[in-house]
């Protein structure tokens, strides 16, 4: 309790490792800042690097599979000739492509207050959910 | 009639006041809104999919393949929207509103990628179809 109220009124993060060069971090005296330390580890993880580079390689997968969908959804779309079955067949073909996106977008905030495994494994669903079949199936040329 | 006490109240009560609620309330209005404004979504994709069922084995008729109407893919299609709101409803029934949303979201892009993917399924059959037919 003391240790956050403490926190509030120190502006100096000594222990986020991203403020280590800032010169006055040195200056609080050690039995001070201790405390501090382990408050902020129990209360609030930050984010490993283990974590942060499986969201990258993750990212970066599904946003292949945004780029697959956008090649390979022009091989199963037909020209509509009505004008509402044309923007029915558009917002279709935007939530396909978007899929990718939106599930990457939509495991995060689905599992915000849940531990980080469960985030990684609804991320590694998402790359069987949305895999851009049409693209495997029939490649890019039309 | 009037005097009837609403069942919903004295669940919901309970559920907001203790400090560690245990059982949520499954289907409150708001959830049902949502639920209900997703479910004419979804709708559109099962209209589309009858409309295949229709349309599909004329088509195939007037070029005198009739025989060789796809209804396995043509009955996928009409169940896919229909599973996947089904499981996203039930996924999120214990949820609050927004992950609803967000389940029926996810559900409506998976559910136009594999519309998508069901054509593209049709494209290589018939292909096939057109080929041992010249060849």
């Amino acid at each position: 309790m003391r240790a956050d109220d403490d926190e509030a009124l120190t502006w100096d993060e000594v222990s986020d490792p991203t403020h280590a060069a800032t010169p006055v971090a040195k200056a609080p005296a050690p039995e001070r800042v201790e405390p501090v330390e382990t408050t902020t580890a129990s209360a609030k993880p930050a984010t490993s690097s283990f974590l942060l580079v499986s969201y990258g390689i993750l990212a970066g997968a599904f946003l292949l599979y945004a780029v697959g969908w956008f090649i390979g959804i022009r091989q199963v779309v037909f020209p509509e000739v009505d004008t509402l079955a044309r923007i029915l067949s558009t917002i279709a073909q935007v939530l396909a492509i978007a899929s990718p996106a939106i599930w990457f977008g939509g495991a995060f905030v689905l599992t915000r207050a849940a531990k980080p495994l469960y985030r990684l494994l609804l991320l590694l669903a998402g790359l069987v959910a949305t895999i851009p079949l049409p693209f495997i199936l029939l490649g890019a040329s039309s | 009639m009037s005097d009837v006490v609403e069942p919903v109240e004295p669940v919901l009560e309970p559920a907001e006041t203790t400090p560690a609620p245990v059982v949520k309330p499954a289907l409150t209005p708001l959830s049902l809104v949502v639920a209900g404004l997703f479910g004419l979504v979804y709708a559109y994709f099962v209209y589309q999919a009858i409309g295949n069922l229709i349309e599909l084995p004329k088509s195939y008729s007037a070029i005198g393949l009739g025989d060789s109407v796809p209804w396995l893919l043509l009955v996928i299609g009409l169940l896919i929207p229909v599973i996947v709101y089904v499981l996203a409803f039930i996924i999120g029934l214990r949820r609050p509103v927004l992950d609803k949303a967000v389940i029926f979201i996810m559900g409506l892009t998976i559910t136009a990628g594999l519309g998508f993917t069901v054509v593209a399924i049709h494209r290589l059959t018939f292909e096939a179809l057109a080929a041992t037919l010249v060849g």
